[in-house]
């Protein structure tokens, strides 16, 4: 199976206190500085949906979102545009953009320090189901690899993974590890 | 109309022989005529009529004209569960929810259910929650609404609160259907291509201020309609709302600033009865204060029982811009800059736009001037209609689209005679025949209005000077546009 569309979702702790309209000129920084490869193209603020897709910032290759689906806070990089490579590869690069993408946001002066996320869980999606149907044969399919690229990423730290199994959702698998994880560690890892 | 009455087996063969009178007559080669209404104008209804029905006796006889008509009664929605009675609950926020989304049906004992969405937008996990509602209550039929929401009939009338219920369980049970928190907005600057300003953001903007106090709002303001498009396209279908606002730009001091035209006085009930008229341009950000400013006026004048549309027409559109006077003005850049940035988007509006004339002590330029005089010459036409002088309001909105084209015109030969033949004809040189004037995706249409309007030779009805208002504002519109165009060119150059 060809992984492509991979998202990756990090979830925020404190997100209670996370007043997403901050985050709109925040976007537009991004968009303003070029902060990464990919192309930026605007912020689309969908606060009003219940449990919505919250601030989005609508990139051509990939958006970025403070995502509130399930009314869990988020911080969401969505991979649309296709990435060549192996699928070791293919699940580096979105998950390393959606860890660039909390540092920044948890360093922004003007968000005062209130992003902050969980680092002891990440949720992987598969926004394509003609790639993924969110079946458990999928998973019994991906499941191998998941677990190679994360006990390569964690460095044997413990981990568990949780397939979620609603036919209704995409396919999406939460890792959770045992103990709290380190972005720059993780973000070196990732770049080798 | 072509015709009161059509059996349904004449439906299909009568739009084929329409559709091929068109073919065989229809503008060809000026996209922006290629419709069947030019055609329609240009022949007379009846003469069109009599084309058509020539038409239709000479086509052969096709079977499928008729072969669905045995399907249409398969597709009649029916109940799923028998009519019931709506008993007493106090399932929190149902009371307001039922006043503001349910209509009863005529059938007793099922009521019509209203999903209001804000901003016309759900998840897709609220679309699949919404179908298993649906199928739980009725028998799987559902339909969306020119409003940017859902409407579900035959629910039993019993079954309202476990309906209210489910909705809320996934964030749909909001109240406010079809009142003034329930927006309509075109897409706007946020995806749409032709978009100037941000209908959407507007949207949110007035949505989130008027949730707020909802409940305390006087009855005759909450049963309002207010409708916003991005531009003059009317998507939003601003001109039949009580309050409507389009999408317009204006230069002001070499910015370019977002403004909403203002339309008052369309009719959304009988059918969308009227359309509105084009009061004046506003700043994006005032015109939350537009809102409360009309609404607070209504509240306090009206007369026992009159409509939006009564009052303001009562009152005279004259009144109302005086009103509003002050909200047109845009402060300096150095005093306030947050008027140039339109609704939702901190970044600075078009910033590229800068144009300055060649004074180095120019504010505002002779173009704003001249711009804003032809503005007002089509406030006067409307104000003229409204006191019965048609006219004199057809030849003002005329005169105020040759002002536009002559401010346009001496941008390149300042000394363009006053004479308004000689204005259209250097216009069609210089602004016509080059396409500067040409809207990017509109062309060259609002050119035609003043070209169709300088022909014109018949005397004007009530309905054709308000044609010619609107199209006079169209006019107008296009010329700041072009305006904006020619200062974004000339600052490109400087740069270059």
């Amino acid at each position: 199976m060809e992984l492509q569309h991979v998202n990756v979702k990090l979830y925020l702790e404190n997100s209670r206190h996370v007043d997403l309209e901050a985050l709109i000129p925040v976007f537009h920084n991004w968009i303003q500085d070029q902060i990464c490869e990919e192309l930026l193209i605007d912020v689309a603020d969908y606060r009003h949906v219940h449990a919505g897709p919250g601030v989005v910032l609508i990139g051509h290759e990939a958006d970025y979102s403070v995502d509130n689906t399930d009314s869990r806070l988020g911080i969401r990089y969505n991979r649309k545009a296709i990435l060549v490579g192996s699928n070791q590869s293919r699940l580096k690069q979105p998950l390393r953009a959606a860890l660039v993408a909390c540092q920044r946001l948890e360093s922004d002066p003007s968000l005062e320090g209130k992003i902050r996320f969980d680092r002891r869980e990440i949720e992987l999606f598969i926004n394509d189901r003609l790639i993924a149907p969110n079946l458990e044969d999928t998973y019994t399919v991906l499941k191998p690899a998941l677990e190679v690229f994360f006990q390569e990423l964690f460095e044997g730290n413990g981990f568990s993974l949780r397939h979620n199994s609603n036919p209704r959702s995409l396919f999406s698998v939460a890792v959770k590890s045992t103990k709290p994880l380190d972005p720059e560690s993780l973000l070196k890892k990732l770049s080798s | 109309m072509f015709d009161p009455f059509l059996a349904p087996e004449e439906l299909l063969p009568t739009a084929q022989a329409i559709a091929r009178v068109f073919a065989r007559l229809g503008e060809k080669k000026n996209r922006n005529r290629a419709r069947i209404k030019f055609l329609v104008h240009d022949l007379g209804i009846e003469k069109f009529r009599a084309l058509v029905l020539e038409e239709r006796q000479i086509l052969p006889f096709d079977p499928r004209w008729t072969e669905y008509l045995k399907e249409v009664d398969h597709h009649q929605e029916q109940p799923l569960k028998p009519a019931g009675k709506l008993l007493e609950t106090d399932l929190e926020g149902f009371q307001q929810w039922l006043e503001t989304n349910v209509q009863s049906q005529k059938q007793e004992g099922y009521a019509v259910a209203t999903v209001a969405l804000p901003l016309g937008d759900i998840t897709p996990y609220q679309l699949r929650a919404l179908a298993d509602i649906v199928r739980r209550f009725t028998k799987e039929s559902v339909r969306t609404t020119v409003e940017q929401n859902f409407v579900i009939r035959w629910i039993s009338q019993g079954d309202l609160p476990e309906l209210y219920a489910a909705l809320r369980a996934v964030g749909l049970g909001q109240p406010g259907a079809g009142n003034i928190v329930d927006i309509v907005a075109c897409p706007g600057t946020d995806t749409c291509k032709l978009g100037i300003s941000s209908s959407r953001g507007l949207a949110a903007e007035l949505r989130s201020r008027l949730a707020e106090k909802s409940l305390e709002l006087d009855e005759s303001i909450r049963n309002l309609h207010i409708k916003i498009s991005g531009c003059f396209n009317s998507c939003g279908q601003h001109h039949i709302a009580d309050l409507g606002f389009y999408g317009v730009s204006r230069k002001v001091g070499g910015y370019t600033v977002p403004h909403f035209q203002i339309v008052l006085g369309g009719e959304w009930t009988h059918n969308a009865g009227s359309y509105g008229l084009p009061i004046v341009a506003i700043p994006s950000k005032h015109v939350p204060e537009v809102v409360i400013r009309l609404s607070e006026r209504y509240i306090s004048d009206r007369n026992k029982g009159e409509n939006f549309q009564g009052f303001i027409k009562r009152i005279g559109k004259a009144e109302v811009k005086k009103m509003l006077e002050d909200l047109a003005r845009v402060p300096d850049y150095q005093q306030d800059h947050s008027f140039y940035s339109d609704w939702g988007d901190p970044r600075e509006y078009s910033i590229d736009d800068i144009g300055k004339g060649e004074c180095a002590g120019e504010v505002v330029s002779a173009v704003e001037f001249g711009l804003a005089a032809a503005e007002r010459e089509v406030f006067e036409a409307q104000v003229l209609l409204e006191n019965g002088e048609i006219e004199k309001a057809g030849k003002t909105a005329y005169l105020s689209m040759i002002q536009a084209a002559k401010t346009l015109v001496r941008t390149e030969y300042l000394d363009v005679p006053d004479d308004s033949e000689r204005v259209v004809s250097e216009f069609r040189t210089r602004f016509y025949d080059t396409q500067k004037f040409f809207d990017p995706f509109a062309g060259g249409i609002f050119a035609n209005y003043l070209f169709a309007a300088h022909q014109r030779v018949r005397p004007h009805t009530q309905e054709s000077a308000h044609h010619l208002i609107e199209e006079a504002q169209l006019f107008v519109d296009a010329a700041h546009s072009c305006y904006n165009r020619m200062g974004t060119m000339r600052s490109s150059l400087v740069k270059a």
